[in-house]
C-alpha cells in the first residue's frame, strides 16, 4: 500500500514535473500565509508579516529544486531533459542525423531480416500451444534412430487409457489437382483422430479433424495457410472446397494457422489428413508404415513413462521392428523433445541446408552493422570535436563530467532508437519484398523470409540497437569530455585539434572489416562460378532441356518412342535452333543416374576396386549440342544402330584412371553380369550431371539406338539455340502438342533456369555477399574520406607553412595520399587475418576454391587501396590548394 | 546557561516529523509549529529542511499526502503517517535513545 503510494508519488513527480512543481508552490504559499497570520496575531502589520514569513521561508525555488532532485524522480527527470536536449541537438544537424539514422536503420534492418529467418527456421518452436511439452515417443532415449513404431505397436500403445498419444505418419501424394491445376509432389501429415486433440495445432478457419472423421474414413483434410492462400485466395474461402487426389475428392474442412508447417511432413507440407482417408487415397496401409507417436509431458513424465513402458513390454517387445536390446529389457521407452518439429534426414531438411548459409549471412550483416556503427561513431566523434567548445563551457559552468557523458550517451541512444525503429520498418518492408522476389532456387524460403513482427524480433532489434549505441556512443562521449577543456576554450573557431590515434584506429578497423566482407564475396563468387561452369557441357544460357513422360497419359511407351525421331526432326527445323540431341538424361533434371559395374578385360578386379560408372544412352550429336568436348576418337553416328557392333564413349577421368598409358580407343569394356562387350570409340571431357559439388562421375555413354528397350516411357532432348531460349520454347511446345497431345511435359526449360534452381542458394548468397562487400567498401570510403578531410582542414596552417617553406603542391598531395594509404595499410594488416579466419569459418560453403586461396584476398586488398586513393583524392586536392599566405594568417 | 534556539541534529528531523504525524494528520506548517512548541522553541525547523524531509518520507512510503480543505478555507496538503512509517518510527526512536544513552555515557565518563 504505502510502497505503491511511494511509487506513485515518485512517478508522478517524474512524469508530470510541472504539476508537481505547482503543488509544491501552493504548499509553500500556504505555509507562508499561515506564518504571516501568526505574526499578525503577535502584533506585526500584515505587510511586515508577509515579508518576514517570506524571508524566513527562504529561497522557495531552491527548495523546489531540492525536492525535485531526489531519488529516481530526479534521475528520470534529468533523463527527460537529456532526451529533449539530445532531440534538439539531432534536429539541429539534419544531414548528420539522416546519414546516421539511414545507415543504422539499414544495418539494423538487415540484421533483423536475417535473424528473423534464422529464428523461424532454426530456433522457432512449432506454432502450437505449449509446444515445449511435445515429445516424440522413442525406443532409445538418446537418439531419434528408432523414434517410430509399427502400426500394430502404435495401436497397442495408444490403447493404454492412462496416456494420451497421437499417431502420425509422413505421407506423400505425387500429384493433386486443385481448381483444375496440377500440383506435383505434395507432402502430408497423416494423423489419427486424436492428433488435433493432443497436439492441437491452431486453425485459421474451419474445424479440426475429429475422432469421428477418422472412424468414418470420409476423405477430409486440413490444409496449410499458405496452400489455402495460394490456391483459394483466403483461408475462409477455402473451407468446403475440394481437392482431387488421384480419383478421390477430398473435402477441405479447415485451414491451419499461418506458420504451421506440419510436424512430420517437412518441406512441401500442404495438408493434414486422417489415416483412414489416406487409405482411400491409395497410400500405404496404416499398419505397414512407420508411425510417429506424439505425446505431451506436463510434469507427469514418470507416470507416462512407466505406463508406456509396461504396455510396450507387454505387447510388442518382440515385434520385428523393436531393438534386440529392447527385447532383452535393456532399453526402455524414451522421449525426444520435438518442440521444434521432427527432424528429418539431413539431406532433404531445409533447416540443415540453409543453416550454414544463414549463419554466414548473419556474420556478414553483423560485420556490416559494426562498420555502420563505427561510421556513426566517427561522425559523432567529429561532432564532439566540433562541439568541444560548447561542452567545455558546460563543464566549466559546473556540469559534472558524468552528466555530460550521460547527455552524449542519451544522444547516442536516441540515435540508435530512431535507427532501430527505422531498421524494423526496413526489415518488415524489405523482407516482404524479398520473399516475393526470391530467386527460383530458394523459393522454399518464401514462408520464412517474410518476418512476422513479433516479440522476439522486437527484442532482438532493441538489443542490437542498444549494443550499437554502446559501440558508437561511449568512445566519443568519453573522448569529448576528457581533460583539456582549457585548450578547447582557448582555441579559436577555425582551429581544431588534430585527429587522434583513435579516429585513425576506427578507420583502419573499418578497412579491415571491409576487407573481410570483400574477400568473402570474392570466395563466394568464385564458388558460384565454379559450380555454374561445372555442369556437363557449356553455355547453359542457350540450351533447352525437354523431358516428356508417357506415364498416365493416353500415349503408350512405344508410340512415344516411335515419335522420337520425328520430334527431333521437328525441333531441329524450328527457327533459332542450331542442334538437337536425344539423351536418356540431360544434366540437372534427373534425380539419379543409371549406374553399372564395369569389368574391364585385362584389369585385375576385386570387390574393393569395383568400378561403378554412370552409364546412359545418348543420340548422335549429343556431345556437340551440350558442348562436351570430344578429346579422342569419334562421336556416335548413324551407323551405330541396333545390330551393329556395340560402342561406347567414355569420360576423360575414366580413361585416365584405367588406361593411363594406353589409348582407350579400341579397347573393350563389359558390364558385370553381361556377356556383351562394348568397344570404346571415343573419349570426352568430364561432365557433371546432378550433384555439382561432387566430382564428375566416371561416365560411359552408349549409343541410344543400340538400347531402345531402356527408354520406355520417357523421351529427353537437349536443344541448342542460336537465340534466346525463351523465343524457342513456345514453338517447341506447339510441336509437342501437335504430335503428342496431352503428353506430360515434365521439363521444357532453358538449362539456365534449371541451373539457377540447382545453385539458387549459392547465387543468392554470392549476390548478397557482393552487396555487403560494396556497402562495406562505401562505408569505409566515407569513413576514410571523413578522417582525411578533417585532418587536412585541421592542418591547414601546417600545410601552409610547409608550402611557404618550399614544399610543392605535388609533395603535399603525396603526403596526404601517403597518410591515407598508410591507414588502408594498417586496415589491411588487421583485415587479412580476419579474411582468412572468415574464409575458414565458411569452408563448408566453398567449392572449387580453398579458404586460403590468396587470390580473393589479394584482389580485395587491391580494391581497398584503390578505394583509399579515391577517398583521399578530394582531401589531398584541397590540401594542395592551400594558399600559404591565407593559411598562415588564418590562425 | 542561556537557552538558545538550536539547529536540529542532522538526520533527526525525519524522526521528529514522523513522531509529530503519529499524533495525527497535519500540514507542513502545523508540523513545524508542533515541533517548535513541543521543544519549547529549542528546536527551530528550517523550512528548507522540512519540505525536502517530507518529500523524502513520501518517496520512502513512510507518509502519504492528500490535498484537503484547511479550517481557513484554503487548500492545504495534509500528511498522514503510514504503517511502515510507524514501524520505522519505533525502530528509530529506540535506536536514537540508545545513541543518546551512549553519548551521555561518553560525556559523563571522566
Amino acid at each position: 500500500m504505502s510502497l505503491l503510494d511511494a511509487l506513485r508519488h515518485r512517478f508522478r513527480s517524474a512524469i508530470r514535473p510541472a504539476a508537481a512543481d505547482r503543488e509544491r508552490e501552493e504548499e509553500y504559499a500556504f505555509h507562508q500565509s499561515l506564518a504571516a497570520r501568526q505574526r499578525v496575531h503577535e502584533g506585526a502589520s500584515p505587510d511586515e508579516a508577509r515579508f518576514a514569513a517570506k524571508r524566513e521561508f527562504g529561497n522557495a525555488t531552491l527548495l523546489k529544486e531540492e525536492s525535485r532532485w531526489m531519488g529516481a524522480g530526479h534521475w528520470l527527470d534529468s533523463t527527460r531533459q537529456d532526451l529533449r536536449f539530445g532531440w534538439r541537438a539531432l534536429r539541429r544537424s539534419p544531414l548528420f542525423t539522416l546519414v546516421a539514422v539511414t545507415s543504422l536503420g539499414l544495418g539494423i534492418g538487415a540484421n533483423a531480416v536475417i535473424f528473423g529467418i534464422i529464428h523461424s527456421l532454426l530456433l522457432a518452436r512449432v506454432p502450437v500451444k505449449a509446444a515445449s511439452e511435445l515429445r516424440l515417443v522413442s525406443h532409445e532415449p538418446d537418439g531419434p534412430l528408432r523414434a517410430f513404431f509399427s502400426g500394430a505397436e502404435a495401436e497397442a500403445l495408444q490403447a493404454n487409457p492412462n496416456v494420451n498419444v497421437a499417431a502420425l505418419r509422413q505421407g506423400f501424394v505425387p500429384r493433386v489437382e486443385v481448381n483444375g491445376a496440377t500440383i506435383n509432389g505434395v507432402s502430408l501429415d497423416v494423423v489419427d483422430g486424436s492428433f488435433f486433440r493432443i497436439v492441437a495445432p491452431g486453425l485459421a478457419a474451419g474445424r479440426a479433424i475429429t475422432e469421428e472423421d477418422a472412424r468414418s474414413g470420409t476423405p477430409v483434410g486440413v490444409v496449410s495457410y499458405d496452400f489455402a492462400n495460394t490456391h483459394f485466395g483466403s483461408a475462409r474461402a477455402t473451407v468446403g472446397k475440394t481437392i482431387k487426389l488421384g480419383e478421390t475428392l477430398l473435402t477441405i474442412i479447415g485451414v491451419s494457422d499461418a506458420g504451421y508447417a506440419g510436424l512430420a511432413a517437412g518441406q512441401g507440407y500442404a495438408m493434414t489428413v486422417p489415416s483412414t482417408a489416406m487409405r482411400l487415397l491409395g497410400g500405404p496401409a496404416n499398419d505397414q508404415a512407420p508411425t510417429f507417436l506424439i505425446t505431451r509431458l506436463r510434469g507427469d513424465s514418470a507416470r507416462v513413462h512407466s505406463a508406456l513402458d509396461a504396455t510396450f513390454a507387454a505387447c510388442c517387445a518382440n515385434g520385428e521392428l523393436s531393438d534386440p536390446r529392447m527385447r532383452r529389457g535393456e532399453q526402455r521407452i524414451g522421449f525426444i523433445d520435438v518442440s521444434r518439429g521432427i527432424e528429418e534426414g539431413k539431406k532433404i531438411n531445409v533447416r540443415a541446408q540453409y543453416e550454414g548459409i544463414l549463419l554466414a549471412l548473419m556474420g556478414g550483416v553483423a560485420v556490416l552493422l559494426l562498420i555502420a556503427c563505427t561510421n556513426v561513431g566517427n561522425l559523432l566523434m567529429a561532432r564532439a570535436t566540433a562541439r568541444a567548445r560548447e561542452l567545455a563551457v558546460r563543464l566549466s559552468l559546473g556540469a559534472s563530467r558524468g552528466r555530460i557523458v550521460r547527455q552524449l550517451l542519451v544522444e547516442a541512444t536516441l540515435l540508435a532508437a530512431i535507427g532501430g525503429t527505422a531498421g524494423i520498418m526496413f526489415a518488415i518492408w524489405g523482407s516482404a519484398a524479398l520473399s516475393r522476389n526470391l530467386p527460383a532456387g530458394i523459393r522454399v524460403l518464401e514462408r520464412v523470409v517474410a518476418i512476422r513482427p513479433g516479440l522476439v524480433i522486437f527484442a532482438f532489434t532493441a538489443a542490437v540497437s542498444i549494443a550499437c549505441a554502446i559501440i558508437f556512443g561511449v568512445l566519443p562521449a568519453l573522448r569529448a569530455t576528457s581533460g583539456d577543456m582549457i585548450t578547447s576554450l582557448r582555441e579559436t573557431q577555425g582551429g581544431v585539434r588534430r585527429t587522434r590515434a583513435l579516429d585513425r584506429g576506427i578507420v583502419a578497423t573499418q578497412v579491415g572489416l571491409a576487407l573481410l566482407l570483400v574477400s568473402s564475396a570474392g570466395l563466394l563468387i568464385t564458388t558460384l562460378r565454379h559450380l555454374a561452369s561445372s555442369i556437363g557441357g557449356s553455355n547453359p544460357e542457350t540450351l533447352i532441356a525437354i523431358q516428356l513422360d508417357a506415364r498416365g497419359t493416353p500415349h503408350s511407351d512405344t508410340a512415344l518412342q516411335a515419335l522420337v525421331p520425328e520430334l527431333t526432326r521437328r525441333f531441329r527445323a524450328l527457327p533459332g535452333v542450331s542442334s538437337v540431341a536425344e539423351s536418356y538424361v540431360v544434366p540437372l533434371i534427373y534425380g539419379g543416374l543409371p549406374t553399372g559395374l564395369l569389368d574391364l578385360p585385362g584389369l585385375e578386379t576385386s570387390p574393393e576396386s569395383d568400378v561403378e560408372v554412370a552409364n546412359f544412352d545418348v543420340g548422335p550429336g549429343y556431345f556437340g549440342t551440350l558442348g562436351v568436348r570430344l578429346i579422342a576418337g569419334r562421336d556416335f553416328d548413324s551407323t551405330d544402330v541396333r545390330g551393329s557392333k556395340l560402342v561406347a564413349v567414355i569420360s576423360e577421368n575414366l580413361a585416365q584412371h584405367f588406361f593411363s598409358t594406353r589409348n582407350p580407343v579400341g579397347q573393350q569394356l563389359r558390364y558385370r553380369g553381361s556377356n556383351e562387350s562394348l568397344e570404346i570409340i571415343g573419349v570426352v571431357a568430364d561432365a557433371k550431371q546432378v550433384d555439382l559439388r561432387a566430382p564428375a562421375p566416371w561416365t560411359v555413354y552408349q549409343a541410344r539406338a543400340q538400347w531402345p528397350q531402356r527408354w520406355g516411357d520417357r523421351a529427353v532432348f537437349a536443344v541448342r539455340t542460336s537465340v534466346q531460349p525463351a523465343q524457342v520454347v513456345p514453338a517447341a511446345r506447339a510441336v509437342i502438342d501437335e504430335l503428342l497431345p496431352n503428353i506430360r511435359i515434365r521439363h521444357l526449360n532453358p538449362m539456365s533456369d534449371l541451373l539457377s534452381l540447382t545453385i539458387g542458394k549459392e547465387r543468392a548468397l554470392a549476390m548478397l555477399s557482393v552487396a555487403f562487400g560494396v556497402l562495406a567498401v562505401i562505408l569505409a570510403a566515407v569513413g576514410l574520406y571523413g578522417v582525411m578531410a578533417f585532418q587536412v582542414s585541421s592542418r591547414t596552417r601546417e600545410i601552409g607553412v610547409r608550402m611557404a617553406l618550399g614544399a610543392g603542391r605535388g609533395q603535399v598531395m603525396r603526403m596526404v595520399m601517403g597518410q591515407a594509404l598508410a591507414l588502408v595499410g594498417v586496415g589491411v594488416l588487421l583485415g587479412v587475418p580476419l579474411a582468412f579466419g572468415g574464409a575458414r569459418a565458411m569452408r563448408a560453403l566453398l567449392y572449387g576454391v580453398t579458404p586460403f586461396d590468396p587470390f580473393p584476398v589479394a584482389l580485395s586488398v587491391a580494391v581497398l587501396f584503390v578505394v583509399g586513393l579515391v577517398a583521399a583524392a578530394l582531401p589531398s586536392r584541397n590540401a594542395a590548394r592551400v594558399d600559404p599566405l591565407v593559411a598562415i594568417r588564418s590562425d | 546557561m542561556t537557552r538558545k534556539t538550536r539547529d536540529i541534529v542532522p538526520g533527526t528531523l525525519d524522526i521528529l516529523v514522523l513522531r509529530t504525524l503519529s499524533l495525527g494528520r497535519m500540514h507542513g506548517y502545523g508540523i513545524a509549529q508542533h515541533i517548535e512548541r513541543a521543544s519549547d522553541d529549542a528546536i527551530k525547523v528550517e523550512k528548507g529542511s522540512l519540505y525536502p524531509a517530507l518529500e523524502r518520507l513520501l518517496r520512502g512510503g513512510l507518509v502519504t499526502a492528500k490535498w484537503e480543505q484547511s479550517p481557513t478555507g484554503r487548500r492545504a496538503r495534509y500528511y498522514t503517517i503510514t504503517a511502515a512509517g510507524r514501524r520505522t518510527l519505533g525502530q528509530e526512536v529506540s535506536a536514537f535513545q540508545e545513541m543518546v544513552a551512549a553519548i551521555s555515557r561518553v560525556l559523563m565518563t571522566t
